[in-house]
């Protein structure tokens, strides 16, 4: 098990680094810089940029020096120093950025992943005990709209109806005036007043997907030949049932917890835009949408390395519940 | 008798008395100053409004403010940039000189520009010498005195600073040459051109041209300039900064720009950013306690105490937050085709919703008539073509789709709209044969094709051009259209590559008005890319490009004209440059539409509703909240 | 007497009709069984021919709708759905019809308001003449499947040019309901060869096929979507280019169901009756092929399932992030871009119509996609 994780752990090396090339050439594939992104959206608000200005602003960002520099120069910052660059967008070191936002973002991702595990487990399992049943079917149905609905809307829905009705306003995270005030417990509740409408509309296409897949591996499990036999052996049916299919059952589920890691941190980003909370999702998509190279390219490369660290997470996971994988490769 | 004395020594004794009840300053006393800064005077935080004032503070005439103002309120506005908000920044200006209405007063009329931070100026006879004399008394909001020390500064140390000025600034050159500052004395200095620069005092007030080009507060920049501090103690502040060693100019940069930089550089706005939240993206505006401007009565401006502006990610949701009455002015993000939503929710929101003409006109249709292919020049370099397919364009049906019927044609060409006399000289010129489908085919025997680039900036773009190609259709014209992204555009238009696309430029109305300080939106560039090979021509002094026609030239010749001429012959050189596209259709113009802005129904001191909409930026100085 | 002879025979027939039904049973094909089982499933009973139905719209959209989706109709722009009337204000009944709409533009609210016009009554006809098109592409003809004269119907409203949204939406599902399919089944098929060869042989082959995995699974989607569309050379078609990102974005998302299918394999292949197959002599291919893979083809069934509308979701995202598909094409996405804002919700909710179409065929693909998992299931009764 020990050899299985530190051989795993030294692959990963050349892998990140390969990743970081990936991730700069991703940046760089649009045509055109920051700069012209800036100058468009300043000339936009009716601001003039004179070539003056330009030229001190290519010094400012180092944009007249070779991409193989401006790389080199990157990844030396992060491995040495653990500086992952300036935002041109921000004007702030990128690691704070990220930093400011990722307790909130994780709160967020966290909360909903909770929240659709506690809702969907349960409705998975009724659901696959009790096939075809009136309620069966009505969760099916619910799940299924759940994942059909595009969640952007859901959340313009979502605002308008509550301000057109109940004429309050739910975009953001607090309310005009705790926004700058410092932490108490009066404003915790504040947020938890808007917490809920990002945490369900994001949960809502997860939570039904969870249930259907619940379900079918469930009932999958269910038909197997040592449920029968157990059961003819006098096992209580719920004894059985959480004992051994249910557990493994969850397996894929849990194999797909690793992947969560990357989703965790990035956030969710078009309903974050909709609703206007200050999580990571906006933050890259801003960048990329103006060619914020160093936020964006750090970015991917940290939602990359999560990535890999998730997938060992799950696989390592993997191993530990199921025996049977741990042993790689057939005996002859 | 007796009685006559005691009466008179008594009415002696009440007089005197109200004489010494009057205060002594009664002539010094004309000013009035809001409470917030009475407060901190009392207190003695603050020199008394007098003191704070120059000794001859420039006089707006109010709407209504000087007789019914009050002082105080917050002013909220809304945007999406992570630091700049339009609103508020480009209403916290100070010119030096600026365009007749545009400093605060609505009505001004004139054609010579307003001094406003200098007292007044002189232009020599030969346009080459320009003198200014800054108001005696003209304070920074520390407090500092402004003297022109701080124009020397600005000049020696900034603009022939080459780590700060890397390029200097086109429009301070004539024929390629800079322009010379001279310090005359404390409040005088001349700045001085080696040929004549009629256009010099047009740019000076050219809007949102700021004073930085010649005026920076000394006293606090030069705490970050090596010449008077040296490198070794800025360097940690370099550091924390966040830049790399060295790299002393990035640090002073961020210490001028109070919006992506930091906060604290004093400043001659009527407001001071005093915080910029990353984290909340709340920025505030506390008012400039020594602000130069008074209203009629002696009032200091501006009436408003406080701005805040938060951040919105997703500019679609403005609207959203128009509507909650959760912000109090707004004109960057406003919509013709969200009005009838403002409007619906004016009573719930609390705020009004006021019509004003836009700054620009839409819908300039650019074909390139400085591609590089021989045969496509030939068709669409011809005026008759161009002309044909203006024609062929009704506008009336244009702006009752886009823009709810709430714009004029444009004026920049003819929008006559007649698709028989467009059919008719598209025959005329030579592409009087169609395919079997109906589309004209061009001199090669095929069908003429027109493909159009177009970037989605303002939301007019797209419908626009499908609706044009719908017209152009009509009379057997084949275009299609591609939307592309701005980086895209804006390369492909600069290296002249797009055939057709689709833009907006500064309305005639306003370039004719006070052509000096105009943007040039009438000549060719990368955006109204219809002549991009022959601004490269005219950029690089013939070398690259394509050369021009004879009446393109001319509007080039003309421009030169506008820029270095004096005001007069810059106005006859304006309204030639005017004819000539009128005649020519260099550019399909199309439309130009209202401008909705918001108001909240608490405020007062408005400009009425139809003008040009740049305007109310100038006027916010005498915004005040009702009640 | 003869009642009991009657009754003696009934039974008997009875045991032969069950002998017979069960005969039935045990003789059909596999694939007739799974059909049997499949109609259990009424949800997806429902989906299948709606399904079917939508393609065919699609296919056939030019007979089906009355205008062409680029025709513009300048006096009704923003119009609301046309009511479809059976009874006159004279109190008659007539066959379907419609009023024509005036519009006016309230000068104060500068809203548009439609008012029906009760002068005159316009009949639906069906099978009219109207357009020209041609029909698949090859057929020129102009027979709609409805219209009327003169006075425009339009069953969903129009959008803000003016154009019939009913059109729109039917046109839209060309593109929105076969964007998927081959990006899905690319995937799919990259997905179980790569991942049952890595699951099932282990050792290096699994390593590398691993490390493969791992490494195109952590580029984020949204990057890789926003610089390739930009990156694309730049004379292509919108549609061209949609199509080229979806297959590019395929090749990496074989990963997931690679992973997948590797993990089921690992822990399915110590099963006994794939030692029993081996002991008999089965090759490696047909092991994998006749006894693995169906054991957990559910599962593979349910991944298309919910890949398939994932993909149409995926379209109507990205068209909101400005990076799918671009006016003029013509997809439910393009569509819900201008349904995107708030003036739309609060004064003209019918444009968000395409997102009913986009919800309903995600639904159906679920529904479809369960009852053939529940069809396909062998240990299902």
């Amino acid at each position: 098990m020990l050899y299985y994780i530190i051989r795993r752990i030294i692959i990963i090396i050349p892998l990140l680094l390969i990743l970081s090339i990936v991730s700069f050439i991703i940046i760089q594939l649009p045509p055109g810089s920051f700069l012209d992104t800036y100058v468009s959206t300043l000339k936009l608000s009716g601001t003039e940029v004179s070539d003056a200005e330009i030229a001190r602003l290519v010094k400012l960002y180092d944009l007249d020096k070779p991409l193989y520099v401006q790389y080199f120069t990157w990844i030396k910052n992060i491995v040495l120093y653990g500086d992952f660059g300036r935002s041109f967008q921000w004007n702030r070191p990128v690691s704070q950025l990220i930093g400011e936002r990722i307790g909130l973002t994780m709160l967020i991702s966290i909360l909903t992943i909770f929240f659709t595990w506690v809702i969907a487990v349960p409705i998975g399992i009724y659901s696959a005990l009790h096939q075809y049943s009136i309620f069966d079917y009505i969760f099916t149905f619910l799940g299924f709209i759940g994942l059909a609905l595009p969640s952007f809307l859901v959340a313009l829905l979502v605002v308008w109806g509550a301000f057109s009705t109940f004429g309050i306003s739910v975009t953001g995270l607090f309310s005009a005036k705790f926004i700058n005030a410092p932490w108490s417990w009066a404003k915790v509740i504040d947020m938890l007043k808007h917490i809920w409408v990002p945490m369900v509309i994001i949960g809502i296409s997860g939570t039904a997907g969870l249930i259907r897949t619940m379900r079918a591996n469930l009932l999958d499990e269910l038909r197997k030949q040592y449920v029968i036999t157990a059961r003819a052996k006098g096992l209580p049916e719920r004894r059985l049932i959480f004992k051994y299919p249910v557990r493994i059952a969850v397996n894929p589920l849990v194999s797909t917890i690793g992947w969560m890691l990357p989703g965790v941190v990035g956030g969710e980003v078009i309903v974050s835009i909709v609703l206007n909370i200050p999580t990571t999702g906006p933050l890259l998509y801003g960048a990329l949408q103006s060619q914020d190279m160093y936020l964006a390219g750090s970015f991917i490369m940290i939602l990359s390395t999560l990535t890999v660290i998730g997938t060992l997470i799950s696989d390592i996971l993997l191993a530990w519940l199921d025996p049977r994988v741990r042993y790689g490769g057939m005996r002859e | 008798m007796k009685r006559f004395w005691v009466i008179g020594l008594v009415l002696v004794l009440v007089f005197s008395l109200m004489l010494g009840s009057v205060p002594i300053s009664f002539s010094q006393k004309k000013y009035n100053e809001a409470p917030m800064l009475a407060e901190l005077v009392k207190q003695g935080k603050l020199p008394p409004v007098e003191q704070r004032l120059p000794e001859v503070p420039y006089v707006v005439k109010t709407m209504d403010g000087a007789k019914n103002a009050r002082y105080g309120g917050t002013l909220r506005f809304v945007r999406t940039d992570p630091y700049y908000d339009a609103d508020g920044g480009i209403s916290n200006g100070a010119q030096i000189v600026h365009i007749p209405g545009e400093g605060g007063t609505f009505k001004q009329t004139g054609n010579k520009m307003v001094p406003d931070i200098v007292q007044s100026y002189e232009v020599s006879g030969d346009n080459k010498v320009f003198t200014f004399h800054l108001r005696k008394g003209l304070k920074w909001s520390d407090g500092y005195p402004v003297t022109t020390e701080d124009v020397q500064f600005a000049y020696e140390d900034v603009l022939l600073n080459d780590k700060l000025t890397p390029v200097f600034p086109k429009d301070l050159t004539v024929g390629g040459e800079p322009c010379k500052v001279e310090i005359v004395d404390n409040y005088t200095f001349r700045v001085r051109f080696p040929k004549s620069y009629g256009g010099f005092l047009g740019v000076l007030a050219r809007r949102m041209m700021g004073y930085s080009w010649f005026i920076l507060p000394k006293h606090y920049l030069k705490e970050f300039h090596p010449k008077y501090t040296p490198l070794e103690k800025l360097e940690p502040l370099i550091k924390e900064a966040g830049f790399e060693k060295g790299q002393w100019w990035n640090l002073f940069n961020r210490k001028t720009d109070p919006y992506r930089g930091d906060v604290g550089c004093p400043t001659l706005s009527p407001w001071v950013i005093v915080e910029s939240n990353p984290k909340t993206g709340v920025v505030r505006w506390e008012r400039n306690p020594y602000y130069y401007k008074v209203d009629e009565a002696g009032n200091q401006l501006p009436y408003i105490d406080y701005r805040e502006s938060s951040l919105l990610k997703d500019p679609k949701m403005v609207p959203m937050k128009v509507v909650s009455g959760e912000v109090d002015f707004m004109r960057q993000f406003g919509e013709l085709t969200d009005l009838p939503l403002y409007k619906q929710y004016e009573e719930k929101g609390g705020y009004k919703v006021l019509l004003f003409q836009k700054d620009v006109e839409t819908g300039y249709v650019c074909l390139n008539q400085s591609y590089e292919d021989p045969a496509w020049r030939k068709i669409v370099g011809d005026v008759r073509f161009r002309k044909a397919l203006s024609m062929a364009i009704n506008r009336k049906e244009i702006i009752d789709a886009i823009y709810l019927g709430l714009a004029v044609p444009a004026t920049l060409v003819s929008s006559t709209y007649d698709p028989v006399k467009a059919n008719q000289l598209l025959d005329q010129i030579g592409l009087n044969k169609r395919d079997s489908e109906g589309w004209r085919l061009g001199p090669d025997g095929k069908r003429f094709e027109i493909p159009f680039e177009v970037p989605q900036l303002m939301g007019f773009e797209a419908p626009m051009t499908e609706m044009v190609i719908d017209f152009w259709k009509k009379v057997g014209i084949y275009a299609t259209m591609k939307t592309v992204s701005f980086e895209l555009w804006d390369q492909l238009g600069a290296s002249n590559k797009i055939k057709a696309s689709i833009h907006w430029g500064q309305a005639p109305d306003t370039w004719k008005k006070a052509p000096q300080s105009s943007y040039d939106e009438f000549l060719p560039d990368r955006y109204r890319s219809w002549g991009a090979g022959y601004r490269q021509w005219y950029d690089s002094g013939g070398k690259t490009g394509v050369e021009p026609p004879s009446v393109v030239k001319k509007l080039f010749e003309l421009k030169e004209k506008v820029h270095t001429g004096s005001p007069e012959e810059a106005k006859k050189a304006a309204l030639e440059i005017a004819r000539l596209h009128y005649t020519n259709f260099f550019i399909i113009a199309l439309t130009w539409p209202k401008h909705p802005i918001i108001f909240s129904a608490k405020l007062g001191g408005l400009p009425p509703e139809g003008g040009d909409s740049y305007v109310p930026y100038t006027m916010m100085i005498q915004f005040y909240f009702k009640q | 007497m003869s009642d009991f002879n009657t009754s003696l025979n009934y039974e008997e027939e009875r045991e032969e009709e069950r002998t017979e039904r069960e005969e039935r049973f045990y003789l059909a094909s596999q694939s007739q069984l799974i059909w049997w089982k499949f109609r259990r499933h009424r949800l997806a009973m429902i989906a299948l021919p709606l399904l079917i139905f939508l393609y065919l719209l699609a296919i056939f959209a030019d007979f089906f709708v009355p205008y062409n989706p680029e025709t513009r109709f300048p006096a009704y722009l923003n119009a609301p759905p046309t009511k479809i009337h059976f009874f006159s204000k004279e109190g008659g009944f007539h066959r379907p019809f419609i009023y024509n709409l005036k519009r006016e533009l309230n000068p104060n609210s500068f809203q548009l308001t439609f008012t029906e016009d009760h002068t005159k009554r316009y009949p639906i006809r069906f099978f009219i003449k109207g357009e020209s098109y041609k029909l698949l592409g090859i057929f020129p003809t102009n027979v709609h499947l409805f219209g009327t004269e003169e006075a425009p119907i339009f069953l969903f409203g129009t959008d803000k040019l003016g154009r019939c949204l009913f059109s729109r939406t039917v046109y839209g599902a060309r593109i929105s309901l076969s964007i998927g399919l081959v990006g899905v089944f690319l995937s799919f098929i990259l997905g179980v060869i790569l991942g049952g060869i890595s699951g099932y042989f282990g050792g290096t082959v699994d390593e590398i096929i691993q490390r493969t995995i791992d490494f195109l699974i952590s580029i984020p989607g949204i990057p890789l979507w926003m610089a390739l569309s930009a990156s694309l050379p730049r004379d292509w078609s919108v549609v061209k280019t949609y199509f080229a990102i979806t297959i590019i974005l395929s090749l990496v998302g074989w990963c997931g169901l690679a992973r997948v299918v590797r993990g089921k394999l690992l822990a399915l292949r110590e099963e006994d009756f794939v030692m029993a197959a081996r002991l008999v002599g089965a090759s490696e291919w047909r092991i994998i092929t006749r006894h693995l893979l169906p054991s957990f083809a559910s599962h593979l069934i349910v991944s298309i399932t919910l890949s398939i509308p994932s993909m149409i979701l995926g379209e109507t995202a990205l068209s909101f992030l400005g990076l799918g598909m671009r006016p003029p094409a013509i997809s439910w996405g393009v569509l819900l871009q201008d349904a995107q804002q708030v003036i739309v919700v609060a004064q003209r909710p019918w444009q968000l119509m395409p997102a009913f179409f986009v919800i309903i065929t995600v639904l159906l693909f679920n529904f479809l996609g369960d009852g053939l998992r529940d069809a396909v299931d062998p240990y299902a009764r």
